[in-house]
C-alpha cells in the first residue's frame, strides 16, 4: 500500500488511524493488538503535533509494513520534518505515586513504550523517524 | 471517532456522567468541559463516570479522568467509575491507576456504595 502523507494536525488523526488499522487488520492483528496499535499511533502523532511542530506546521508520512518471517511483525514508521525530538529520552512518570499526587500529563510516551513491542527513534538530517513494531499473533 | 456525554443528577450533588464513544486527543475536551461544569457550577460532591460505552481511551482521556479526580478531591468530593471495558482497564493497569481508582462493575454495586455513603453522612449528622 502507498505511504500516507498528511498535514501534521489533529484533524488528520482519524485518516491516519484508519490507514494503519486497515493494514493491521489485513495482517491478522487481533482486537487487543489493534487497540495497542491504535493507542501507540495516536500517542506518537500527538507528540509530533506538540513537539516536532510546536511552532510551525508541517507534514508527516506514515508507512506500514509486515515482515514475512514467522513472527509476523507489523512496523509503522512515522516520519516528520520538524525539530528533533527523541521520545525515548523523556523521563518516565513516577507511577508509584497516588493519582492525586501525580502531575496529570506525561503519560503518552510512557504508554507507547509499554504497549509497542519495539520502539526505535532515528533523528534525521531534517526531521525525525519513529518506528513502532507490534507482533501480530 | 466521536464522543457524546450526558449527565443525570441522582441526588443533589451526586451525578452520573455517561460517555459514549472514544475518549481521545480530538474528543477529550467534551468530557473535560462537562466535568468542569459539574464541579464549578453543579457543586458536584460525587461524580461517577459510566464508561460502559467507552471503547477507546488515550493519554488525553486519562488526563481528564486524573484531573477530575484531583479537582473533586480538593473540594472534598469523590470520583467513581463504573463499567470499564477490558481494554480500558488494561490502560489504567499500565499506568498503575487501578489502586487509586474506585471502579464498580455494575450500577447496583455503585448504588449500594452511594447508599452506604449517604447513611454514614446521615449518621454523622444525627
Amino acid at each position: 500500500m502507498k505511504n500516507l502523507r498528511v498535514p501534521a494536525r489533529p484533524e488528520f488523526l482519524e485518516s491516519i488511524r484508519a490507514y494503519v488499522l486497515q493494514m493491521a487488520a489485513a495482517a491478522g492483528a487481533s482486537d487487543s493488538v489493534l487497540f495497542r496499535i491504535e493507542l501507540a499511533i495516536e500517542e506518537a502523532l500527538t507528540n509530533i503535533f506538540k513537539y516536532a511542530y510546536s511552532e510551525t506546521g508541517g507534514e508527516l508520512e506514515v508507512a506500514c509494513s509486515v515482515s514475512s518471517d514467522p513472527e509476523r511483525t507489523l512496523t509503522v514508521v512515522i516520519r516528520d520534518w520538524g525539530v528533533h525530538f527523541d521520545p525515548l529520552r523523556c523521563e518516565p512518570p513516577d507511577i508509584s505515586q497516588d493519582l492525586n499526587d501525580r502531575p496529570v500529563g506525561g503519560l503518552g510516551i510512557f504508554l507507547i513504550r509499554k504497549i509497542a513491542d519495539r520502539v526505535v527513534y532515528c533523528p534525521l538530517k531534517n526531521g525525525n523517524q519513529l518506528a513502532l513494531s507490534f507482533n501480530v499473533p | 471517532m466521536s464522543l457524546t456525554v450526558s449527565s443525570v443528577e441522582k441526588q443533589p450533588g451526586i451525578f452520573i456522567v455517561s460517555a459514549f464513544g472514544s475518549l481521545d486527543t480530538n474528543t477529550h475536551q467534551i468530557l473535560e468541559k462537562k466535568m468542569d461544569f459539574l464541579i464549578t457550577n453543579g457543586a458536584a460532591k460525587v461524580i461517577t463516570l459510566d464508561m460502559k460505552d467507552v471503547e477507546y481511551i488515550s493519554s488525553m482521556g486519562v488526563r481528564v479522568i486524573l484531573k477530575t479526580k484531583k479537582e473533586l478531591s480538593k473540594k472534598g468530593g469523590v470520583f467513581l467509575i463504573a463499567h470499564v471495558q477490558p481494554q480500558i482497564k488494561r490502560v489504567f493497569e499500565i499506568i498503575n491507576a487501578l489502586p487509586s481508582l474506585q471502579i464498580f462493575a455494575s450500577i447496583e454495586e455503585l448504588d449500594d456504595y452511594l447508599a452506604e455513603m449517604q447513611r454514614q453522612v446521615l449518621d454523622g449528622h444525627a
